[in-house]
């Protein structure tokens, strides 16, 4: 698919763990290690402001868009 | 959002259903073992043992659309060998008891996974289109088997001026047109319910 998340990313600048994150925004491991893996189909706006809330930082940080042909690095 | 029913009312009807449905299933197992018992023992009993005396009948009738008609049993006299009328009531019985327990352990197992809070699953899907094809079979092959059995009963009793009709059953047909549409509610519903089990 051509969004991708960037949530190991930005958890990793945090130096935060999965599961502390799950903790803090009140979602389940599996679903969050779902997102992590780009496994979901589609993302709550309510989700997506409690990640950012807790990890300090913009939509655009955890989501990505790249095309077929020129893959984001 | 709010919700149509009654969550713990709907809970206890389906759970009722489901216990109703198991004992009627096994019922229906076990009544299918004597018929195929029976129709077995008729086959194998000799023709001689199944002649049945006609003035032997008293008190024969006749429903029809809750009016009940008295025969006059003095119309049968003499001696008929009722061996293939058994056989075919046994093999009628069981095509009859055999649709209705295929419809019902399908029912009875939608019924199971409603219960589990998984009412959108493929395999309920698939039952419910089998229910409904199930049904529309049946508006056929029904009335073609108890007309069939109607008709040898007829020839039997030397009944010249008593017909025994085939017509489809047009609430089988509408009741299965009616299920294959619920199936294919169905098959939106758990497309709808994938989209909402893989959003976080």
């Amino acid at each position: 698919m051509p969004i991708i998340t960037r949530l190991d990313r930005v958890l990793a600048d945090r130096k935060m763990q999965l599961q502390e994150l799950a903790d803090a925004v009140g979602i389940s491991i599996a679903n969050l290690s779902n997102l992590k893996t780009g496994k979901v189909r589609a993302i709550r706006f309510s989700t997506l402001e409690k990640i950012c809330e807790v990890l300090e930082c913009q939509p655009g940080d955890l989501l990505e868009y790249e095309t077929e042909e020129n893959p984001v690095g | 959002m709010s919700r149509s029913f009654n969550q713990n009312r709907f809970k206890s009807l389906i759970q009722g259903t489901h216990l109703f449905l198991s004992w009627f299933t096994l019922g229906l197992y076990i009544l299918i073992g004597l018929l195929g018992i029976a129709l077995i023992v008729f086959l194998v009993l000799p023709k001689g043992l199944l002649d049945f005396d006609l003035s032997n009948l008293e008190n024969i009738n006749i429903q029809f659309s809750n009016v009940i008609y008295e025969i006059d049993e003095s119309i049968f006299s003499g001696v008929v060998n009722v061996k293939w009328l058994l056989v075919i009531g046994s093999l009628v019985g069981l095509v009859n008891i055999g649709f209705l327990q295929y419809i019902l352990t399908l029912l009875r197992n939608v019924v199971r996974d409603v219960e589990a809070k998984q009412p959108f699953s493929e395999a309920n899907i698939r039952r419910l289109k089998w229910i409904g094809i199930a049904y529309l079979v049946a508006a056929v092959v029904l009335p073609f088997a108890n007309s069939m059995f109607l008709l040898h009963l007829i020839n039997l009793l030397d009944l010249f001026e008593a017909n025994a009709n085939f017509m489809i059953r047009f609430q089988s047909v509408f009741m299965g047109l009616i299920i294959l549409i619920l199936a294919y509610v169905f098959d939106y519903g758990a497309y709808l319910q994938e989209d909402h089990d893989m959003t976080v």
